[in-house]
């Protein structure tokens, strides 16, 4: 089912449990809105259900809530809201939305009883940026970075990924605290993952098919003209350095600003990549739509103690074979994409078809959270923590992988770890018809960007021990917004 | 001379190949200077010794050789079938999804979550093999252990 669908069908599910607008008599004893509801509304729902957001309605305050009491009372009941996929009997997330057994308990006596008030000032909603930011400061970003153009969205049919370059506003390496991508239109988003990178090799920006066979437009790279010296060598350096051009981030659902911790940082490298690369997929509505999506970026602010780093898990085994470079070769299925020999290729109505990604760490590190990324043949993922001496930890497993929710998970606590320990992601893909997600399960499924097709994009957010600062600042420019 | 540098030097002369395009696929992170430990290769016989069912080790291994994360290639995996063993001793750690689907669910927790049917088990690691073995290098109360990310079976019988 298409995010659409499924939002779709929560509207209707919701609407055929709305509330009536009467008034609301509160049985004596019951939890009440001002003081049992709002606060658990406010921290686990108000991020995606207020203006503007994804979310079909909004939930910040009880005029709001009051017609969904008994809708929010059955989503909440059978898990389907808040999103949240971690198995609970390993690790513990700081962001963990779902709500315990004692706060469904209060959501639903609260609707049984008529979704009564209380008495008492309402408590405050919390504030949000009317333009859409959401960093816990409330504080707008310290630069705004604009697609340039508005990009148009047919009604109908099913629209392929693709990305856009535009030039990155500054040229050194940059520390960020913060990002948030905005989609511009919520409903026709799927998704879209910004990266700082050079163009392919060979090729300079210009104008020509968003896709192969699609509309033509600016911001594409395109063959330079014979003679034109390009200078760029692609993204081979990415292939030579863990952490790479990073970038800014990500719109998925459920997913806002992505906020480092304190004294904390990212790095963006300016000096070595040149462009940001959008990577876009929308999805038709009905009717025809633009948008034109945006990225915030908060400059860190001078108190760095550490900089965040990404461990990507690199290809070993799959399906009990292991992973040997250059065994099975890649087949290029199109700008970006190619045959990964992790998923190579899946077969038709598998059901089961297991990777395992591993990644070393040659320093004493603190881990920080997990990343994951899987198209709709996703399954389930474990994270296993091997340390030196052999033992095993699980760090994380998502039992149910759901693409439409494709959710960071920030540990509670850092996790300090050894150098020489590893870290494994195993993953797990079904493309058989017992997947309801699959819109194929007679086709193989090969590498690539498309939802159609799947990847397998694991890491482990860290930093290097030995290179923690004490009360020592950092300045950098702040002249590009 | 380092001890680093020495160990680089000796893992060149040991595998007959030029070691320092090797060396220098080490992927650090930036800034981070010269890692802790080590990511390193080693071709020798798979064996089990006392200590439990899991408790494996890379007997007659060569000496190690400094290597990057991620795959091996076919280079690697070729140049590794005519490589002579060596004199030294490694026990390996994290071997579970190197060993067969029973092995594996034999560690830690993986049971919880794992079936005979779905373990992604690559089998490369079985006793008296000759193997080709990748990981972090670590020393714990003198014993040198490698935390294994890579298996490859060269041969059924060592030697």
């Amino acid at each position: 089912m298409t995010r659409p669908a499924a939002v779709g069908l929560g509207i209707v599910v919701l609407g055929a449990l709305a509330v009536a607008p009467t008034s609301a008599q509160s049985a004596k004893g019951a939890p009440t809105y001002n003081k049992d509801v709002a606060p658990i509304l406010h921290r686990s729902c108000a991020g995606c259900h207020r203006p503007s957001q994804v979310a079909p309605m909004s939930l910040l305050t009880y005029q709001d809530a009051r017609p969904w009491a008994r809708a929010i009372k059955a989503k909440v009941r059978d898990r389907g809201m808040p999103p949240w996929f971690a198995d609970p009997q390993y690790g513990k997330f700081a962001n963990d939305r779902s709500l315990t057994p004692a706060e469904i308990d209060v959501l639903a006596r609260w609707a049984d009883a008529g979704a009564p008030q209380g008495s008492g000032p309402a408590p405050a909603p919390p504030r949000f940026s009317e333009a859409g930011w959401s960093h816990p400061s409330g504080r707008p970003p310290d630069l705004v970075i604009e697609l340039p153009i508005d990009w148009k969205i047919q009604a109908d049919g099913e629209l392929p990924n693709f990305n856009l370059y535009t030039p990155l506003p500054f040229n050194e390496t940059k520390l960020v605290a913060a990002t948030q991508v905005l989609p511009g239109n919520f409903e026709a988003t799927h998704h879209i993952t910004t990266a700082v990178r050079n163009l392919p090799p060979g090729t300079v920006l210009g104008r020509g098919p968003a896709w192969p066979g699609g509309p033509i437009t600016d911001y594409v790279p395109v063959p330079a003209k014979e003679g034109v010296q390009v200078v760029n060598t692609g993204d081979l350096a990415v292939e030579e350095d863990e952490e790479d051009g990073g970038g800014f981030g990500a719109y998925i659902p459920g997913a806002g600003v992505r906020v480092a911790r304190p004294g904390q940082a990212r790095t963006i490298r300016g000096d070595r990549f040149r462009y940001i690369r959008w990577n876009l997929h929308y999805q038709a509505t009905g009717r025809p739509e633009t948008a034109r999506p945006s990225i915030g970026v908060w400059w860190e602010d001078g108190r760095l103690l550490n900089v965040e780093r990404a461990a990507r898990m690199g290809d070993q085994i799959s399906e009990s074979q292991p992973i040997i470079a250059g065994q099975r070769p890649r087949i290029n299925r199109g700008a970006g994409s190619g045959v990964n020999p992790l998923l190579a290729p899946i077969p038709p109505n598998a059901s089961n078809w297991t990777v395992t990604g591993i990644a070393a760490f040659q320093d004493d590190v603190t881990l920080w959270g997990i990343t994951l990324h899987m198209h709709l043949r996703g399954k389930d993922v474990t994270y296993v923590l091997t340390y030196p001496d052999g033992r095993e930890e699980v760090l994380l497993r998502v039992p149910n992988y759901d693409f439409n929710w494709q959710l960071p998970y920030e540990f509670a606590e850092p996790l300090k770890v050894p150098a020489g320990s590893t870290v494994k992601a195993i993953g797990r893909y079904d493309n058989s018809a017992k997947n309801r997600m699959n819109p194929a399960p007679n086709k193989e499924v090969y590498w690539s960007e498309q939802s159609w097709d799947d990847m397998f994009l694991t890491s482990v957010r860290y930093t290097v021990d030995k290179l923690e600062r004490r009360s020592q600042t950092f300045t950098q420019g702040q002249g590009q917004n | 001379m380092t001890d680093r540098r020495v160990l680089t030097l000796l893992a060149a002369v040991a595998m007959g190949a030029p070691s320092s395009t090797q060396a220098q696929l080490r992927r650090q992170p930036a800034g981070a200077g010269q890692p802790k430990v080590d990511i390193v290769q080693s071709v020798g016989c798979a064996e089990r010794r006392d200590g439990g069912a899991e408790t494996w080790w890379l007997g007659r291994a060569s000496d190690p050789r400094v290597s990057a994360p991620g795959a091996f290639n076919l280079k690697q995996v070729e140049e590794a079938r005519s490589a002579a063993l060596g004199a030294n001793l490694f026990q390996l750690v994290g071997v579970a999804d190197f060993l067969d689907a029973e092995g594996l669910l034999r560690t830690g927790r993986r049971a919880e979550f794992t079936s005979a049917e779905t373990a992604n088990a690559s089998g490369q690691l079985q006793a008296g093999r000759k193997v080709l073995v990748k990981g972090p290098l670590v020393e714990v109360d003198g014993q040198k252990r490698i935390n294994l990310i890579s298996v490859i079976s060269l041969a059924e019988r060592c030697e």
